[in-house]
């Protein structure tokens, strides 16, 4: 049965896609390096990427063919090295991520609690959501994201005794360029891994609507995270935001409305955390589609093995420090290598390939 | 030794709910049996402390030193 997902649930996917995981880690190299202008960072990488999601979307017409491109059968080799890079760039989003998730689970939540047994309480979780299949991650994931967005957006009234807006001050300053283009180089392969909307939209329904929910999704992404910024600087200041290993955690944790309810960060953190099992799930889902459709086999067997395998992946990183370095420093440059690839790919099956027109059935999911 | 008992036991149960199904079918067979292999060998791996995090060494030592080079830090 195909399966298909509404432009509002095409929307939320994006804009979770793009803000669960940017949430954790990041924002502390950003205010590092651009201070207190890092949520200037938020708004230009937000239009780099407006302007390449605006570009891919448009002629809903010519996109229709590159549907063809996900389906199990024979392909030509320029299509295989396509989805084995797209495989990797998942690959590598996932393995990132559920380290990023068990690392915080092992550091805040669950100090004693060994990380294997973690990860593999997690991978099981995210097994039985990809296994449901995609509207049922949609559904799940529009429930959280709605959820955390309201707490995102009612967060400057929860913290409004905290916040001090001078911590803005002064806008721009002598470096301010150079820093702006280097946070910019960090921050732009966390936003860009948008690009996961090429897989999605072979299930997006009515198709024609598709870059009104690409965009939708990313200025969701960029409220939720340009709050975040703001508050970030203007409640912890920069002084402690960019010493701060979680800065939003040490954020939440501010919030002191009265002397009962003085815990609200576990609350918080609570809601968050689903979001990222959704944006894990639909990675899982992805991978085991692509794996499926490179091999030619359209099955789901094969997804408890394979999130096994990828709960051991935890064990690729030395340490906490080493996952952190690998978010910071290898990420950027990693992902914007293999988000170019794709975007250049989709732009080649877009323009230039012939041979996938008239073979845009769905895979069937 | 944790590892692997939880992977074998995950395994294990998932071959004996599905082996019905899989006996059907060779080539589903066949890549569930190369993604338990790879699962199993991993986690024994582990077992014996095997340095896995090799590759993401090299990675953040070539491109993570790229990236550093680059925003000078």
């Amino acid at each position: 049965m195909k399966q298909q997902i509404s432009v509002l649930q095409y929307a939320c996917i994006i804009g979770n896609f793009i803000f669960t995981g940017t949430l954790v880690l990041i924002p502390q190299l950003i205010i590092e390096i651009s201070k207190q202008n890092s949520w200037i960072v938020v708004i230009v990488t937000f239009l780099f990427i407006y302007g390449i999601v605006y570009f891919l979307s448009s002629q809903t017409d010519r996109i229709k063919k590159i549907k063809g491109v996900f389906n199990s059968e024979n392909k030509s080799w320029y299509t295989k090295v396509f989805l084995t890079v797209f495989l990797f760039f998942m690959l590598s989003i996932f393995i990132r991520d559920l380290q990023v998730l068990n690392g915080f689970i092992d550091a805040v939540l669950l100090p004693k609690t060994p990380i294997d047994v973690i990860a593999f309480l997690s991978i099981l979780s995210l097994t039985y959501i990809s296994l449901t299949g995609i509207e049922v991650i949609a559904r799940i994931t529009v429930i959280h994201f709605l959820t955390i967005s309201i707490i995102i957006v009612a967060l400057p009234f929860l913290l409004l005794n905290e916040i001090e807006l001078a911590y803005l001050q002064p806008i721009g300053g002598i470096n301010f360029f150079s820093e702006l283009i280097k946070s910019v180089y960090i921050y732009f392969s966390w936003i860009a891994e948008v690009v996961i909307f090429i897989f999605l939209l072979i299930f997006i329904e009515p198709f024609n609507q598709l870059r009104k929910a690409s965009i939708l999704g990313l200025t969701c992404g960029l409220v939720v995270l340009l709050i975040l910024m703001l508050l970030n600087i203007t409640v912890l200041g920069v002084a402690v935001a960019s010493e701060a290993t979680y800065p939003n955690f040490a954020l939440i944790q501010q919030i002191n409305l009265t002397d009962f309810l003085d815990r609200l960060d576990l609350i918080i953190v609570v809601v968050w955390l689903p979001t990222m099992l959704c944006k894990l799930a639909l990675l899982l889902f992805g991978i085991q589609k692509l794996l499926n459709v490179i091999r030619g086999k359209d099955s789901d067997f094969s997804i408890i093995p394979l999130g096994i395998l990828l709960g051991l992946t935890n064990h690729f990183f030395k340490n906490n420090i080493a996952s952190i370095e690998y978010s910071f420093f290898t990420w950027p440059t990693l992902g914007m290598i293999l988000e170019l690839i794709i975007i250049l790919g989709f732009i080649f099956f877009k323009y230039f390939n012939k041979k996938n027109k008239g073979k845009n059935n769905e895979i069937k999911a | 030794m944790l590892t692997p008992l939880i992977v074998v036991t995950i395994l294990m149960l998932f071959y004996l709910k599905n082996w019905k199904e899989l006996k059907k079918d060779k080539k589903e067979r066949n890549g569930v049996l190369f993604l338990t292999f790879i699962a199993i060998g991993i986690s024994i791996m582990v077992a014996f402390d095997v340095p896995l995090y090799i590759l993401m060494k090299v990675l953040n030592q070539s491109l993570g030193d790229l990236t550093k080079n680059v925003i000078k830090v």
